[in-house]
C-alpha cells in the first residue's frame, strides 16, 4: 500500500493569510488575551487542515499552528525548562530559542491532545500526532540539571510517554517521533532504539508509530535498522540521497516514510521523476506499507510552495498504486 | 581613551516607517513618500548615534525588509519570495534565485551617500554578505551553491567598489550564515575576499557574525579576510571570549557585548565588566565595543538605552 503524508509543520502564515501573526503581535503587546490567541490558532489549525485535504493527502498534521519551534515548544510545557539565546536549527533559515534544562523535566498536564482535537475534528483524514525525540532534544538542548545525555533523554522520553498515552487515549491512532540528529550521531543508536522504543510502547497495539530521520543518511546504521522500534521508520531521500541503498536492507514487515519531496528547496520534483528514481527498489518497497511525502517540516517554504510539494505527493501515489503491483 | 564603539545596523523601524512600506505594498502611497518617510527615520537614527556619541554610525537600514530579501528585485537574477519563519513570530521573504546573478548599477550606494552627507563622522556601509545571501535565498537557477556564492559575490564586489567610489570609509557585511556548514567556509571566506577586494588598503571592512556554532571553525573565522570582525558574544558567541588570544594580530574586534535579543537593559557595570574580560586577550587599540547584532529587535526606546550604556561603558575603559 501506498500513501501521502504531510511530515510534520506546515506554513501558518501566506501573504493572503497573517491571522497567526497578528494575534500573536498583539498578544506580546498586551492587546490580546490568551483565550483570543487560541482561538485564532484554532481557527488557522482547521484551516491548515482543510488546505492539506485539498491537496488528497491520507494522514495530516495539525501543522504545528503553537509551536514556537520544534524543540522549544515543550518549554512551554514541561517543568524544568526554560529558553535561552537563538540557535540554528540545523542548516536551515530556521531560528529558535535553546531549550535550558534547569530542573527535573516533569509533564504535569496534556499539552498535544487538544491541539491534535481540534485538528481531528475537522479532518476526513487520520490526523498524525508529531512529538520532538529525546535524543535530538538532549543533545541540542542546554542541560544544567542532569550532567548526563542518557539521564537527561530517558527523562523527556518518560514525560513523552505519557503524553502518547493521552493522546492515544483520546483516539490518536498515528505518531510521529522527530530524530533528525540520529543521521549527525550514529553513536547514540542505542539511546534512539531505547527511548523511541519507550514512547512508542504507549501508543499502544495496532498504532502507527513512525521513527522520522532526517537532514542527513542513516547508512552508518544500516546492518541495525531491525533494532529501530516503531511500525515505519521515516528516510530522506533528499538530504540523504544514499538513503536510497538503505531500502533494500529494511527488515520485513517494517513500514517506511519515504521524504522524497525536498522541503528546504522551491524546486518542485516532478512525480514521473521521482517515481524512475524509486524504480529500482519496486521489489522492496511494493512489499511493504509505503508513505512518501515532504523530507521535513513545511514551514521552511512559502505556503504555496509547500501546499504543491503535497500536491506532487499526491501524483506520485496515484501514479505508483497505479504502476506497481503492490503486495501488501 | 575610550574603548571605539559602533552597531551592527538594523536600527528600530519607527511606526511611521512600517505603516509606510506597509501602505506602500498596498498600493496606497507612491515611492516618493515612502522614500522621505525612510529618510526622516534615518536622520533621526543618525541624530541619535551623535548624541549617543557612538564613533562610527550606521544608516540604521531603515530603507529595508530584511537583510536578504532587500536586494531581491534589485540584484538582476534575485526575485523576491514568499513569506518564510525565520524565528518566534518573525518571517523574511525568502528571495528566489531564478536566472544569472547580475548587478545592475549601485544599489545602496545613493542611500549612504545621503546619510554620509549629514555627519561628519563615519557611516558605516552595511551588506549582506554573499554567503548568507545564497544560503538564505532559494536556488532554482545554479544548483550549486559555490556557483551561486561566487555569482553573489562578484555583484557584490562591484557593490563595494561603488561605495568605495563614492568615499566610504568602512563596509561592514553580514554573515550570519557562515557557520552553518562548517564544511563551506573556506567557500564563505573566499566570497567574502572577492567582496572585499576593491577595499583593501582604501578602507576598513567588517565581517558580523551572530547565533552560530562558531568553537568548531573559530580559525577559520578569525582567518576570514577582513580588517575586523564584529562578533555576537552574549549568546552562541560568548565561547569565543576563550579563543581571543589567537585573533590575529592585525585584526580588529567590535565585541557585540550587548544583548539584543533581551529587553533588559544591561547596566555599565556590567557590559564593563564583559569587555574587561576581553581586554584581557585583546589590547584596548583592537577592540572596540557593539551591540551582538542589529537592533531592530528592540523598541526604539529599549535600543537607545542599550546604547546609551554601551558607550558609557566604553568611556571608562581603554
Amino acid at each position: 500500500m501506498i500513501r501521502a503524508a504531510n511530515h510534520s509543520s506546515y506554513p501558518r502564515i501566506a501573504d493572503s493569510d497573517q491571522l497567526v501573526r497578528a494575534v500573536w503581535r498583539a498578544a506580546a503587546r498586551g492587546a490580546a488575551t490568551s483565550d483570543e490567541v487560541a482561538t485564532v490558532e484554532d481557527e488557522v489549525t482547521t484551516l491548515l487542515v482543510a488546505e492539506q485535504s485539498r491537496a488528497f493527502i491520507d494522514i495530516v498534521t495539525d501543522g504545528m499552528v503553537r509551536w514556537s519551534g520544534p524543540l522549544s515548544h515543550l518549554a512551554r510545557h514541561l517543568t524544568g525548562l526554560e529558553t535561552g539565546g537563538l540557535r540554528r536549527w540545523f542548516s536551515t533559515n530556521f531560528y529558535e530559542r535553546q531549550p535550558i534544562v534547569v530542573g527535573p523535566i516533569r509533564r504535569e498536564r496534556a499539552f498535544l491532545v487538544r491541539d491534535w482535537q481540534v485538528a481531528q475534528e475537522v479532518a476526513q483524514k487520520p490526523v498524525k500526532a508529531v512529538l520532538p525525540g529525546p535524543l535530538t532534544f538532549a543533545r541540542l538542548a542546554q542541560d544544567e540539571t542532569y550532567g548526563d545525555l542518557t539521564k537527561l533523554a530517558e527523562a523527556l522520553a518518560e514525560a513523552l510517554a505519557a503524553e502518547v498515552a493521552d493522546l492515544a487515549a483520546a483516539g490518536a491512532t498515528c505518531f510521529q517521533l522527530d530524530e533528525p540528529l540520529l543521521c549527525r550521531q550514529p553513536q547514540d543508536f542505542d539511546l534512539v532504539a531505547a527511548t523511541a522504543g519507550r514512547i512508542f510502547q504507549a501508543a499502544g497495539a495496532g498504532a502507527t508509530t513512525i521513527l522520522s530521520t532526517y537532514f542527513g543518511e542513516l547508512t552508518a546504521v544500516a546492518d541495525r535498522l531491525g533494532r529501530l522500534p516503531g511500525t515505519h521508520l521515516g528516510l530522506d531521500l533528499a538530504a540523504g540521497p544514499a538513503n536510497l541503498d538503505l531500502l533494500d536492507r529494511l527488515p520485513e514487515g517494517k513500514g517506511v516514510v519515504l521524504g522524497l519531496f525536498d522541503a528546504t528547496t522551491t524546486i518542485q520534483e516532478d512525480a514521473t521523476d521521482v517515481a524512475a528514481r524509486l524504480a529500482p527498489f519496486e521489489g522492496a518497497l511494493a512489499r511493504r506499507d509505503v508513505i512518501v511525502g515532504p523530507s521535513a517540516g513545511l514551514e521552511l517554504l512559502p505556503r504555496d510552495q509547500a501546499f504543491d510539494k503535497l500536491l506532487h505527493a499526491r501524483y506520485l501515489v496515484e501514479k505508483l498504486s497505479r504502476e506497481w503491483t503492490w503486495r501488501c | 581613551m575610550a574603548l571605539l564603539t559602533t552597531t551592527a545596523g538594523w536600527f528600530p523601524k519607527p511606526v511611521e516607517v512600517r505603516r509606510a512600506r506597509w501602505r506602500f505594498a498596498e498600493g496606497d502611497v507612491e515611492e516618493d513618500e515612502l522614500r522621505a518617510v525612510e529618510a526622516r527615520a534615518t536622520q533621526q537614527a543618525l541624530a541619535l548615534q551623535l548624541e549617543l556619541g557612538l564613533d562610527v554610525l550606521v544608516e540604521g537600514q531603515l530603507d529595508r525588509g530584511d537583510m536578504a530579501a532587500f536586494l531581491a528585485g534589485k540584484l538582476e537574477g534575485l526575485e523576491p519570495g514568499g513569506l518564510v519563519r525565520c524565528f518566534g513570530n518573525r518571517y523574511y521573504r525568502k528571495a528566489r534565485i531564478v536566472g544569472e546573478i547580475a548587478w545592475p548599477g549601485p544599489l545602496t550606494v545613493g542611500a549612504w551617500q545621503a546619510a554620509q552627507r549629514q555627519v561628519a563622522r563615519p557611516v558605516k556601509a552595511v551588506l549582506t554578505g554573499p554567503y548568507t545571501l545564497m544560503d538564505w535565498s532559494f536556488d532554482e537557477h545554479y544548483g550549486s551553491r559555490e556557483a551561486c556564492c561566487l555569482a553573489l559575490a562578484e555583484a557584490l564586489r562591484q557593490e563595494t567598489a561603488a561605495l568605495l567610489a563614492a568615499g566610504v570609509h568602512e563596509i561592514q557585511l553580514d554573515e550570519p550564515a557562515i557557520s552553518a556548514r562548517p564544511e563551506e567556509m573556506a567557500l564563505a571566506a573566499e566570497a567574502l575576499g572577492r567582496v572585499c577586494q576593491p577595499l583593501r588598503g582604501k578602507a576598513r571592512s567588517w565581517a558580523h557574525v551572530c547565533y552560530g556554532s562558531w568553537l568548531p571553525v573559530v580559525d577559520e573565522l578569525f582567518a576570514l579576510p577582513v580588517d575586523g570582525l564584529l562578533l555576537e558574544m552574549t549568546g552562541s558567541g560568548r565561547a569565543l571570549a576563550e579563543r581571543l588570544g589567537d585573533l590575529p594580530g592585525d585584526k580588529l574586534l567590535a565585541a557585540g557585548v550587548v544583548d539584543v535579543q533581551n529587553d533588559d537593559i544591561e547596566d555599565v557595570a556590567t557590559i564593563r565588566g564583559r569587555a574587561e574580560r576581553l581586554l584581557e586577550r585583546v589590547p584596548s587599540d583592537r577592540l572596540w565595543l557593539a551591540p551582538d547584532a542589529g537592533l531592530r529587535t528592540l523598541t526604539a526606546n529599549v535600543a537607545a538605552a542599550k546604547l546609551r550604556a554601551l558607550v558609557q561603558a566604553a568611556a571608562t575603559l581603554g
